[in-house]
Parts: structure tokens; sequence; C-alpha cells
């Protein structure tokens, strides 16, 4: 099943999924998770994958993200076919266009706050390394962590940690950002924030691809993607922030 | 600081009663090393710079009494640097307790000391009348009071010590150092006062270093005539050219030994650094998961990792550097007090700290580098999901599946078994690794083992509870009837002891042997026969040699004939076998 929503017709996908397919292979028998997606997710989106556990949720996200390989198809982010790339250059483009936030935020809980933050800026080497503290406080600011910059991830609340892992996915301003279930573990409170951090986020012209169980969310989502036993069931549009998306400034394209 | 070493930081700070025991377990390897490296090196320099500093005689030619105009003639020898004469007497010393204590008196010579010199370690030299001890040996007596000596003849002699010296050549000739009497040293001039005849009966030698093999041997020859054509007879002639201090053999065999040992540590020390790694990064692999996905490539995660290792090696040489260097110098101060040398000063030692260096660098990445390469290819899904316990290895081999199958055996006994096999690799490291502890400290024992057998062997051959030594030949059958005379002694036997040189076919002197002549039906010999048979009744002219002879003239048989002088006589002797002696190079026979 092919699901096609370009907002504004002419332009052209920042990812793109073609004939995806992914099988896993057990003792029990071959699994397939993913079967034959065609997918497109443009600058400016906030996508909401959606599905009921084992619908394929996640492999779709590490497709992208280059965690999981697909057994067919391609995915291209930016014109890049990324499984092409040898896993060091996957993990250094990884570091400089995705920023992961995962359901259990996954912070270096050894690190502060700042530490966790500037973790992406070192590794890619993004930014003057005399810039990058100032860049990482500003980052935790924009989160509202600014007065916890110095604490261990432990000593602070959930949510403040799962913003602290949305700052660290912001580091080297990717111009993707992937969330598997961000707000899976936090109330009600904690999540409306986590969603507003991504709002902005996307109404700043990046592209947001979020899994999640939440149905309140839609309305903030310029569209959503429906998986079922690996198959994408229903696009859903959401015309209305679609619109917005279009006349947002766009952040840079992506490295190669 | 990069957020990436202050992981590194942490990681060692959280870790930190593991990686210390790591650490001292990598120090102790090291240290060890250190020690055995530094202080074999530094022991040896000494020894060697030592002995060479006290300008040690090439040849040593024993013959009749002479004086200092066949020096002269021996000194004005083309490719003789210097030559001197010596005598040993055998006297006793009265010890505090009362005792008479066997001593060997050396005689210095008239003019300054320039072969074998005694190093004057406090007082001054002797006098006419006077007396200085070597250190070697314990004695009753202090700088100052008078010594009673009894001579061989039974006189009683008060002497002065002056001093105390250091003679290392005390064992040159017959490895004998460690049952050496006391040494003591008296001026040419005190000879007649100890009823001796002022004479030398030993011409030391020393030669240009440059002579070629074939000069050195024509010297001895022309040094052998000169003495015959003075109408003196050579009783033996002893080549000393190349031989090290008497007791570097013993440095030698004992580093060895611990060298060993040392190596077999830092050996312990790789495995204990594999298992910490396999069980940190067992724990991290959700950590290094999220450093993949958030930019980290495997190259940046093995060398955070190595980096990690790195400073326990590092951590350990700075420690076991300067202990070992002091340790060694401790070892070469202690070894130079029982080991009869001059023991230099605190220094490091660059072959030593190289060692140590290199095995530091190398050893812990060596034994890191798997568990830290099989961690960093863990995929990022594969990584961020893991609980740090492998669940998919057991079940796999045949092995897995006959524990599967076990029945009767309780649920826990059933999970311990399991729980044993299912990582086999890190099993097999396990077993290694108490293999290689068991195997250490086997081989201490081995080594304890491996003495006593050695003082077993001699002893074999010295089996009397009590030996008495005399100074000339007495008739067997009165010393017996003595003996016998006291209620206590079960058996006499007695043993007589000659130097001889072995005799080449065309009649030129090869070795200095030692022969011991003792009943056939001996009872104070256990010998251990490597060949042949052992001397019966009956026999004539018949001799057994120790294995120094099968080792050095490999060609010989039982049943061969081989020739030796025995004062002044040329005598034949056939090979009735070959027997085991303490495994040296000293001829026995």
């Amino acid at each position: 099943m092919t699901t096609d929503f370009d907002p504004r017709n002419n332009r052209s996908p920042l990812i793109e999924m073609k004939a995806l397919a992914k099988t896993y292979y057990t003792i029990s028998g071959a699994y397939p998770a993913l079967k034959d997606i065609n997918l497109k997710f443009y600058r400016g989106e906030f996508v909401g994958v959606i599905g009921k556990s084992g619908s394929g949720k996640s492999t779709l996200v590490n497709m992208i993200t280059g965690i999981d390989h697909p057994t067919a198809g391609k995915v291209y982010v930016d014109g890049l076919d990324i499984h092409a790339l040898p896993e060091s250059r996957q993990a250094r483009w990884r570091g400089k266009n995705l920023g992961v936030v995962f359901q259990f935020f996954q912070l270096l809980p050894m690190l502060t706050l700042t530490e966790n933050v500037l973790l992406p800026m070192d590794f890619c080497n993004m930014y003057d390394p005399a810039e990058r503290p100032a860049r990482a406080l500003a980052l935790l600011k924009m989160v509202g962590l600014e007065q916890l910059a110095h604490k261990m991830p432990g000593s602070v609340s959930v949510g403040q940690q799962q913003s602290a892992a949305i700052a660290r996915a912001l580091a080297n301003d990717p111009p993707i950002i992937v969330a598997d279930e961000p707000t899976g573990n936090l109330d009600l409170k904690t999540a409306e924030s986590v969603y507003h951090h991504f709002a902005r986020l996307a109404a700043e012209g990046r592209t947001i691809i979020m899994i999640t169980h939440d149905p309140e969310i839609e309305d903030r989502l310029t569209r959503t993607v429906r998986l079922k036993d690996g198959e994408v069931i229903s696009p859903v549009k959401n015309l209305a922030i679609a619109a917005s998306a279009e006349t947002t400034n766009q952040p840079g394209g992506t490295d190669r | 600081m990069r957020p990436r070493w202050r992981k590194v930081i942490a990681d060692w700070r959280s870790n930190l009663p593991r990686f210390i025991l790591v650490t001292l377990s990598l120090m102790g390897g090291l240290f060890s090393i250190g020690i055995i490296a530094g202080g074999y090196i530094t022991t040896l320099d000494d020894m060697q710079g030592g002995f060479s500093a006290i300008n040690p005689s090439d040849i040593r030619i024993r013959t009749e009494n002479f004086d200092q105009s066949l020096i002269d003639q021996v000194s004005s020898l083309d490719g003789v640097t210097a030559a001197e004469g010596e005598k040993m007497i055998f006297a006793q010393l009265l010890t505090a307790e009362g005792k008479w204590q066997d001593i060997i008196i050396r005689v210095l010579p008239e003019e300054e000391q320039q072969i074998n010199q005694v190093e004057l370690l406090e007082g001054r030299l002797p006098q006419e009348e006077e007396i200085i001890f070597d250190i070697h040996r314990a004695i009753d007596y202090q700088i100052g009071e008078e010594v009673t000596i009894q001579t061989a003849a039974g006189q009683i002699r008060k002497m002065q010590l002056t001093g105390m010296v250091r003679d290392q050549t005390i064992g040159t000739l017959s490895g004998s150092y460690f049952i050496a009497p006391v040494y003591a040293y008296v001026t040419y001039d005190t000879l007649p006062w100890l009823n001796q005849e002022k004479s030398y009966d030993l011409l030391l030698v020393t030669v240009e270093p440059e002579l070629s093999n074939q000069e050195y041997q024509a010297l001895k020859d022309d040094l052998t005539g000169l003495v015959e054509q003075s109408g003196r007879y050579v009783f033996t002639i002893t080549d000393l050219r190349y031989d090290n201090h008497p007791n570097s053999g013993y440095v030698s065999a004992v580093s060895n030994l611990l060298a060993l040992l040392g190596f077999l540590s830092v050996f312990l020390s790789g495995f204990l650094v594999y298992n910490a790694m396999a069980a940190l990064l067992a724990q991290q692999l959700q950590h290094i998961g999220i450093l993949k996905a958030i930019g980290a490539r495997q190259n940046s995660i093995i060398k955070m990792y190595m980096v990690f290792i790195f400073v326990f090696g590092l951590l350990a040489l700075v420690v076991a550097v300067p202990l070992s260097a002091l340790a060694a110098n401790s070892l070469g101060q202690f070894l130079g007090l029982r080991l009869n040398f001059n023991a230099g000063g605190l220094r490091l030692v660059p072959l030593a700290v190289m060692i140590q260096t290199v095995i530091a660098i190398i050893l812990p990445q060596a034994a890191g580098i798997v568990p830290i390469l099989k961690a960093s290819k863990v995929s990022v899904q594969e990584a961020i999901n893991s609980t740090g316990i492998q669940t998919d290895e057991f079940g796999k081999s045949r092995l897995d599946r006959r524990l599967e199958r076990i029945k009767g055996a309780g649920r826990p006994l059933l999970i311990s078994l399991r729980n044993t096999f299912r990582r086999k690799s890190r099993l097999v490291l396990t077993l290694i690794t108490l293999s290689l502890a068991g195997a250490v400290f086997i081989a201490t024992f081995n080594v304890r083992a491996s003495v006593e057998a050695y003082i077993e062997k001699v002893t074999a051959y010295i089996l009397a509870d009590v030996n008495l030594d005399f100074d000339r030949n007495y008739r067997i059958n009165e010393i017996e009837a003595i003996a016998k005379t006291i209620p206590e002694v079960a058996m006499v036997e007695p043993r007589s002891a000659v130097t001889a040189q072995l005799l080449n076919a065309d009649g030129g002197a090869l070795e200095t042997v030692e022969i011991w002549g003792t009943p056939p039906e001996s009872l104070t010999i256990k010998p251990i026969l490597l060949d042949g048979r052992w001397l019966v009744k009956g026999d004539r002219n018949a001799i057994v040699l120790n294995e120094a002879f099968a080792s050095f003239y490999p060609d010989l048989k039982v049943g061969d004939t081989v020739s030796f002088t025995i004062r002044h006589r040329e005598v034949d002797f056939v090979i009735a076998g070959f027997f085991q002696f303490i495994g040296s190079d000293f001829f026995l026979a």
C-alpha cells in the first residue's frame, strides 16, 4: 500500500521509503514486520505513526534512523540511500541529521544533563568546542531545564529527563526528529509539554516522526500513518496543520 | 573536558573496587617483572662489575713452593698482564663458645695485591702477626680483638683482628661458596710465625684480553713449561679466563624461575582485565547503543574503552616502576651480602622499565580488545534493548541439550549447571585463570621439591653422620681403631680425595678433576647411575665418572680408558660407569 501526501505538491520529499520490507527470521519461522511500504515525509511535517503493538511502528522508525536494516526496498533521506552507507558513516550521518528520542529517554546516568546534550556535538564534531556548552545550555533553556543543567538525570523527574532527551536530540540542529513513544512513560501534563516542544519544532521547519498511542495528539499532527500487520492502512491528513507547515521557514538540507 | 572522557572517568568511579583490584593485579604483575628484570640486571651488572674490578686471575697454577723470582719470570712473558703468588693455609679458629672452627688463611702478596684483590670494608689491612677476615661468614670477634688460631701443626697463635674485607673469589674453583669456611688473610711476613715456609704454592696470572684462543693456549703451555723448567711440578692448571662471578649462576637460575612466575602473574592480570572489561561492557551495552544512536562511530567507542583500559596500565606502571626499582635495590643489597658481591645503589634499569612499559601498554589492551570489539559491533537496536544478559547463547550445543535432558535433579541445581555452561568462553577463561593460578602454586612447591631433590642428590654421596677431614694421610686401621673407641660410633669408612688432571691423547692437560677414593662396598654412597655400573670388589684401576664428563666429552663410553696425572704420575683408568652428581660442570670421579 502506498501513501503519498505532499502539502505543496511540487515539493520533493525529505524522507522517502520505496517498496520497503522487513522480515525477521526466528526459530518459529519468518515474521514479516513491514510489507511493501511506500511513504514520503516532507519538511515541517509532524507525523504520528500509530498502530497496535507488533504492527511494525518501531521497525518503520528504525528504518529511518538506520538502526535496523530493510530486507528489501530503500530509504532515501534527502536523496541519500542511508542503508547503503557503511556503519561508521551511517552513525556520523545519524548524529548530524537525526535527533532520536527514546521512550525511556536513554540519558547516560553518569553525565549531567548538560554533558548529555554535549555528547552528540562531541561525537559528530559539530560547532566549535568553546561554543558547545553555551549551545547545550540554550537548548536546555528552550525545554525549561536551565536551572537543572548540572543535575544528574537520576535527580530530576522523568518528564524533565524526557525534555533533556529532546534537547539532546536537537544538539546538532538536525532537520529530522524521530521519537519512539516519547510520552509512553509520562503523565498527561508532562506529555503535553513534550507535544508542545515537538509542535514548535515542526513549526520551525523540522520533520518530526513520532510513534504514539495517544489518540488525543492527532489534532496536533500534520498527519498520521496507521500501521496494521506491517502495512500502512490509512494515511490521515490534517490539512489545517499541513497548511501552516507550508508557510514555515525551512531548516537547512541534510548532510550526506 | 570532552563529555566522552567524563563518561570514561565516571565509569571508572562507578566500578572503583573492581578496577582497583584489576589495577592492583596488573601492578603486581608489573612489579614482579620489574623486580625480576631490574634485580637480575643490576645484580649481574654489580656482580660482573665488582668481579672485574678485583682483577680476577685468568689462569691458576698449583705447583710446588716458589718465591718472587718465578713470579718475575712469569710476569715477563708476552701476553701476561700480571702475575702473583698466593698460598692458602688450613687452620682452625676458636669461637666464642670455645669450639674450633675451620678457616682458610689466604696469604696476601708482599707487594700490593694486583690479582684477586680483596676489598677492605672496615678497619685496616693487617701487618705482621695480624689478621683480617672476610665478611661472608659471621665470626665472634670485633675489630681490635685478639683472635685465637690453631695451625695444622697444633700451635696456638693469638693475632689481632684489624679489619674486615670482601673476597669475591671465594667459591671460584668448585662452586663451594655456600659451604666454604671462614676466610682470613695474613701478610707474607706472618708465614714463619704460623710455622709456614715463606713461599707461595699458587701462581695467579692475568692475560691480555685481546689474546685469541690459540694464543691463550700457547701462553698456558709456556707458563706450564716455565714452571716445570724451574724444577717444580705443576699439580693443576685451572683456566678461569671467561669465568664470571662465582655466584652468578645462582642469580641466573633463581631469576629464570622467578621470571616464569612473574610472567604467569602478568598473564593472570591479563585474564582479570578481560573479565573486568567483559563484565563492564555487558553492563554498558545500552550506553554503547545510545552513543551510537547519537552519532558515535564504532572507532570512537573502541577508542573510549581502550583509553579506559590504558588508564589501568598507566596507573599500574606509574606505581610499579619506582616500587620495583626500590625492591630490586633492596633485593640487590640482600643478595650482595649473601652472594658475596658489592651491590650498587638505587637505579632505574632502562630495559626493565621498557619491558614493564611494553607489558603495561600491550597486555591490558590485548586482554580487553576482544570484549571491546564484540561490544562495539553490537547494533544500536540490540544494544538499546539489551538487559546485559545474553539469552540466546544457551541451548545450541550438544552439551546444552544434554544438560537440558538431565532428570531427577532439583531446579536450583539445574539452574546452577546451566548458568555454568551458559557462556562457554567465559567458562573456558575462568578455567584457564584457575589453572594458571594453580600452576603458579604448584610451581612454587615444585621448586621446593627440586631443591630438596638436589640436596638429596648431593647427600647421596656423603651419607655419613660425621665427616672428619685430615691435613695429611693416615693409616685407615689406625683412624678406625681410634674412632671405634667412641661407643656411639657405629661404622667408620675411609675416603680420600685427590686433585688430578684429565689428559688428552697427546698427554695435554684438559680438566681439573677431583677423584675420591672409596671402598667399593661403601655404605656412605648411594650412587645414582646413568650408565654402566658402580665400583665392585676386585676392580683394579676402574673409575666411575660424573655427568660432567658425559656432557663435556660425549664420546667417552663405558669400557674406555682415561688418563690422569695424579701427584706427578700418569695413571690410566677404565671407565666402569657414569653417575649423576649435582648436574654441574664440576668434574668428579
